[in-house]
């Protein structure tokens, strides 16, 4: 067994639809995240990924809800609950042991404040005693940005240099865990290129546990140690990279990938596309959530208890048939 | 701004608001907020209509004994020349909400008109429109009324008429600013392409987005203006012998009535200024409940 | 921040907007037919000898002249001498001495008012939005909608028929007790503040309201800011979070609400004034209204617009300080 670093069991939030109903946003999902690994979360918009990170955080403000489950923090020398936290001791869990960097920087500094005192301030909630403005610049500094930018107000950096600004703070209380959001999708290519390089160089270099948020499976295949894909609030396959890129065995994560054309894609060969549409989340599913849009799916399906099969080493998916499908395609 | 009814008070998103659809009055009647400010100025409404017709005693009869407290006979008692106040008041009602709906009609015609032209056309005409809403909206709306109503002569229709040119701006700025967001939606572009003639886009595929905004700021401008017609008559402005609320008061103030403790003049007619805000304010925000909950639907 | 850009240009819309003001002012009583003001004259001084009325003829500007020839006398006069003209009903006082005179009556209850209820609103306006959706803040909400509601001068009737005739713990009327002698002595002093007291107390019941909704609503929106999810990430104290992030934010578009309503404070002032026979330029106007004292309504019009005018600049510039984005579109 590897050294965890975040455990997270049977978890369901829900999202108010306003009228007394809710969403089940995430379904009774289960996920550890290992101790220096880089996790990718891949999946559609709306798939719950999203969701994943906030609730770590306990983001999840009223009249939504995380209705059940547990959420463990391993921390060097005691377990966090962090479900059970009350408002100080959730406070101070926040970005001290778990960091985010937001899917969209563009608005993510509080416009009337200097960039340094938007440190300053995380610095002061939390307690850190060292030189304040030695430490903005080295954290500046790693994400690729002059000293100059202290000084500036949010307005005026630019899309990049703002998202910079949010790693530089995400690492400032120097996190064990950092969830990366969709940080690169509002960028052009080549910042976005240049910023997934360096966090996977922070990763290795500041022995982070890195859980990356993407709909890019190029994306998370170039920052990933494994893969997670994401279907209608569940995980429905995780496994080692090259083993989910290459041998998925869920039938959607065989459709997400079959979908994608790279430069290695043989000519000719046929682009598999999704039909239909994901599941009503207000709605109780029984069985496969995967069930209506499966090309594969039989009548057991509808019955099936989600209890993950293992496919291989560290290789496990949310498939009554995976072991079949693997085996009559590789 | 005239009257403190201030539409930015409601929480409305311009660019949310989807155009009117026509089982849109049922949601509004279904509206908690909405119903309310409706039943309120349609109570006054029908007030007032009625005491254009009939009064208990002639609403200028005015040989009753003076400072007479309320009574039976006269429910909101005389006042210091004997007239019945009640009658008074029912008459004063429908003048006064005669002058809230004059103005409104001439302020939201002309603020949706340079609303619509600055938006749509913008350059040139756009930018002398802004600037010069920019001028009227700095200048002190009151004093302004003050200076205008001195020079005009005093009768009910210049103090609409007045009241009416000044009260279009902020309504402008606002049904502007729509139309610079649903100038981007992809029909009306694609309608542009296709060349069809600037009128027709606005009347057709532009206008019906802005009829919540309007119907917003007609009854904001409505109660407004009453209030501001009050305010001038308070001040001795506009035509004296009119019956209405302002004049009311104004006479309240003027003979003292506060001496012979009169509340009973004083009261009705303030008090209905009052209950007729609030019940903007409680229309206005019903519709942006109305228009939020609608929002997602285009 | 402010740009010397940003400086020109709004210090340039002030100008427009005041000479637009200064020329409206001396279009209006040129252009009224059989010109009020010598009819008003006439009525009231028809005993005076001829050569009086010739002279109070060029005193009031009434000689007809070429229009542009008498536009930059008036403004010459107007700028190089401050001179409004003379008043018709004070005779021969002249309406700059009567501004000079009740200006500071006004500015006082003005300053005072719109300083506490700005104040006022933005503090509870901050409070109910921190907490919105609760049952306080729905009623207090409620309360203050119907507060915006009351018209100022009504109010104001109310008031002295309750605090200063059925139970007498205000003073009736004026700016200060005429038994004292002004002067800068302490009693003085106290007259002058129990008699703003119920004034002030009117026009921030009426107006503070407003301030608060619309801080209210800002605060509320707050909510919706990614900034807001930032810091709750971040793992700031409550408090920081409103101060700093909630409030700090919410708070420029209430400036901008105060400024445009500055104009309403002042009038509202004036029907104070009128109601509490408070010795300002509102009463004074009520006062050039009612004897229909031509150049005095004009003189105080002018003045009020140019105070109003100079407010805005002023809040501009402020705006500018509070807000780093702003370097004008």
């Amino acid at each position: 067994m590897s050294d965890n670093i975040l455990l997270i069991r049977n978890l369901e939030t829900d999202y108010s639809l306003g009228n007394g109903g809710y969403v089940k946003a995430i379904r009774s999902l289960s996920l550890d995240v290992r101790r220096g690994e880089s996790l990718a979360l891949v999946g559609e918009s709306g798939s719950g990924k999203s969701t994943l990170a906030l609730s770590i955080m306990r983001l999840i403000e009223k009249p939504n809800k995380i209705a059940e489950g547990e959420i463990i923090f391993l921390d060097k020398d005691r377990d966090i609950s962090v479900l059970k936290l009350g408002e100080i001791g959730l406070r101070l869990f926040r970005w001290k042991k778990v960091a985010m960097i937001f899917q969209s920087a563009m608005n993510i500094l509080n416009p009337v404040m200097r960039v340094e005192n938007q440190f300053i301030d995380t610095f002061e909630a939390h307690n850190i005693q060292d030189d304040y403005n030695q430490r903005i610049n080295k954290y500046l500094t790693i994400a690729g940005l002059g000293k100059k930018v202290r000084r500036l107000y949010p307005h005026e950096l630019s899309g990049g240099m703002k998202q910079r600004v949010s790693i530089a703070l995400a690492l400032s209380c120097e996190p064990e865990l950092l969830i990366a959001d969709e940080p690169t999708t509002a960028l052009d290519v080549v910042v976005q290129r240049e910023i997934l390089f360096e966090l996977r160089q922070l990763k290795n270099s500041l022995n982070l546990s890195i859980i990356f948020i993407t709909h890019d499976l190029s994306v998370a295949s170039a920052v990933a140690d494994r893969i997670g894909i994401f279907y209608a609030g569940r995980i429905v396959e995780i496994g080692k990279k090259n083993d989910v890129i290459n041998r998925p065995a869920h039938p959607y994560a065989k459709l997400l990938l079959g979908s994608i054309v790279t430069l290695s894609t043989p000519r000719g060969k046929e682009l598999s596309s999704l039909e239909g549409t994901p599941p009503d989340l207000s709605k109780e599913i029984k069985g496969c959530s995967f069930y209506e849009r499966c090309p594969s799916h039989v009548k057991q399906c509808l019955t099936y208890d989600l209890q993950p099969l293992k496919v291989g080493e560290d290789h496990y998916v949310e498939c009554l048939r995976a072991q079949e499908l693997l085996d009559s395609e590789y | 701004m005239i009257g403190n009814y201030n539409p930015e008070n409601t929480n409305i998103q311009a660019s949310e608001l989807p155009p009117v659809k026509e089982n849109l009055l049922v949601q509004i009647w279904h509206n908690r907020k909405a119903r309310t400010g409706i039943m309120i100025i349609g109570f006054f409404a029908i007030f007032g209509i009625i005491g254009q017709i009939h009064t208990p005693y002639p609403a200028s009869f005015d040989n009753f004994p003076t400072w007479l407290p309320p009574s039976a006979k006269h429910w909101f008692g005389t006042d210091y020349d004997g007239h019945d106040v009640f009658s008074q008041f029912m008459y004063g009602t429908g003048v006064s909400l005669y002058v809230g709906a004059a103005v409104a009609l001439i302020a939201v015609s002309l603020g949706t008109m340079a609303g619509l032209v600055s938006g749509y056309y913008g350059g040139i005409v756009d930018n002398a429109l802004m600037r010069f809403v920019d001028i009227l909206l700095i200048l002190p709306t009151f004093p302004l009324l003050v200076i205008l109503s001195t020079y005009f002569k005093p009768t009910v229709t210049s103090t609409i008429i007045v009241i009416g040119i000044l009260s279009w701006p902020f309504m402008a700025r606002v049904i502007r600013s729509q139309i610079l967001t649903v100038k981007q939606r992809p029909f009306v572009q694609a309608s542009i392409l296709a060349g069809m003639p600037g009128y027709q886009i606005m009347l057709k595929e532009i206008f019906k987005f802005t009829l919540p905004l309007i119907i917003i700021n007609a009854v904001y401008i409505f109660v407004g203006a009453i209030v501001a017609q009050a305010g001038l008559a308070f001040f001795g402005l506009g035509d004296l012998a009119s019956i209405n609320w302002g004049t009311m008061l104004y006479y309240a103030q003027s003979q003292d009535a506060v001496i012979y403790y009169a509340w009973w003049w004083i009261v009705p007619p303030g008090l209905s200024i009052a209950i007729l805000g609030i019940a903007a304010n409680f229309f206005g925000n019903g519709i942006t409940e109305v228009f939020g909950e609608r929002a997602g639907e285009v | 921040m402010i740009t010397r850009r940003y400086l020109i240009v709004r210090s340039s819309y002030a100008l427009a907007t005041a000479m637009i003001a200064i020329t409206l002012n001396f279009l209006l009583p040129r252009l009224i037919p059989g010109n009020p003001a010598a009819v008003i004259l006439f009525a009231n001084y028809h005993y005076l000898p001829p050569g009086k009325v010739k002279l109070l003829d060029s005193e009031f500007g009434l000689t007809t002249n070429n229009l542009g020839i008498e536009y930059l006398d008036y403004l010459k006069q107007l700028f190089l001498h401050f001179n409004l003209g003379v008043s018709f009903s004070y005779y021969p006082a002249t309406v700059a001495n009567l501004i000079e005179t009740h200006l500071p009556w006004t500015l006082y209850l003005l300053g005072v008012s719109t300083l506490v209820s700005s104040v006022l609103g933005v503090i509870t306006g901050r409070w109910i939005g921190w907490r919105a959706g609760s049952r306080g803040e729905s009623v207090t909400s409620s309360i203050f909608i119907g507060l915006t509601s009351l018209p100022y001068f009504w109010l104001a009737i109310i008031f002295i028929l309750v605090f200063a005739f059925m139970i007498p713990i205000f003073p009736l009327s004026g700016s200060f007790s005429i038994t004292i002698i002004p002067g800068p002595t302490l009693a003085f002093l106290g007259s002058v503040i129990t008699h703003s007291l119920l004034p002030i107390i009117t026009i921030v019941i009426t107006t503070f309201p407003a301030f608060a909704l619309t801080m209210r609503n800002t605060m509320v929106n707050q909510n919706k800011e990614d900034y807001l999810l930032m810091a709750k990430a971040k793992g700031l104290p409550k408090n920081v979070i409103e101060k700093r992030y909630a409030a700090r934010n919410a708070i420029l578009p209430v400036t901008t609400h105060i400024v445009l309503a500055f104009g309403y404070i002042v009038s509202g002032a004036f029907f104070v004034e009128v109601v509490f026979s408070y010795q300002g330029i509102g009463y004074l106007l009520y006062k050039a209204v009612t004897s229909y004292d031509y150049p005095l309504v004009d003189g105080i019009f002018l003045m009020i617009t140019i105070t109003v005018i100079i407010a805005n600049f002023v809040a501009d510039l402020l705006y500018a300080i509070l807000d780093p984005r702003v370097e004008l579109r």
